[in-house]
């Protein structure tokens, strides 16, 4: 049973088949919630800034503080997959240490 | 939180960084970064805990985005972005966004773009090629 403060889970949203050989039908209870809860946590962590302009940064204008808010804000920042894991990019710099990169030998 | 590093190694950061400066200048890139990368190289690890990675990085990848070293800018901004006070840095998501556009990621790059665009307006991209505000204009209302 849910604790009143569980998010309700909706299993027609991101939840697919077992693939063939995969763990079969029913999964715990506990899976589908974890699962659910990472999709949700990776999901509230990205902001398009594309449409975050076209809806409401662009009343506001360029340089506006409403808009250096919204660009300051890390949650509304996500790096890059092929350099950080998502996760990382969730608390940007501040549990994850990435490679350093080398400048030694330039790549093209 | 940030930290400051130590002025012995922040004099001969300084030293490197204006010898690159120099260079860059001359439009001889590759021995500006060389000199750069010595001064990056002095950054204690973690690096990306310092605020002298986020300005060594950032003069790195500009001479690597105008040397034409595509990949060497998007390593260094990459990782910049995870460097004290890069992310709302207006001329760091102009030029990652740049490197996107031209490595085709054009989802990410115009989320770069925007960020550029929102913090300096279209003055920031009066002295870049006009493909990437040509871009940006194909997907934002500006």
């Amino acid at each position: 049973m849910l604790n009143d403060t569980d998010d309700p889970v909706d299993f027609s949203k991101g939840w697919l088949p077992p693939a063939p050989g995969a763990k079969p039908y029913p999964l715990r209870l506990a899976d589908a919630l974890d699962a659910f809860k990472a999709a949700q946590y990776d999901m509230a962590h990205k902001t398009d800034a594309v449409t975050w302009w076209n809806q409401s940064g662009r009343f506001f204008g360029e340089k506006a503080p409403e808009v250096r808010q919204f660009m300051l804000d890390p949650n509304n920042y996500e790096l890059q997959p092929n350099s950080l894991n998502r996760a990382a990019g969730a608390s940007l710099r501040e549990t994850y240490l990435p490679p350093a990169p080398d400048f030694t030998d330039l790549k093209w | 939180m940030t930290k400051e590093l130590p002025s012995t190694i922040h004099e001969k950061i300084k030293s490197y960084s204006t010898k690159g400066d120099a260079l860059a200048a001359t439009g001889a890139y590759r021995e500006a970064i060389a000199e750069y990368n010595k001064a990056w190289q002095l950054v204690p690890n973690p690096q990306n805990e310092w605020n002298a990675a986020t300005w060594i990085l950032s003069a790195i990848a500009d001479a690597a985005f105008l040397g034409g070293y595509k990949t060497s800018a998007r390593e260094a901004l990459q990782y910049a972005m995870t460097c004290p006070g890069a992310v709302g840095n207006p001329f760091l998501h102009l030029r990652y966004g740049e490197v996107l556009f031209d490595a085709g990621e054009l989802d990410a790059a115009a989320d770069e773009l925007m960020r550029a665009y929102m913090a300096q307006g279209r003055e920031i991209f009066l002295s870049e090629d006009p493909r990437y505000i040509n871009f940006l204009e194909t997907r934002a209302k500006l």
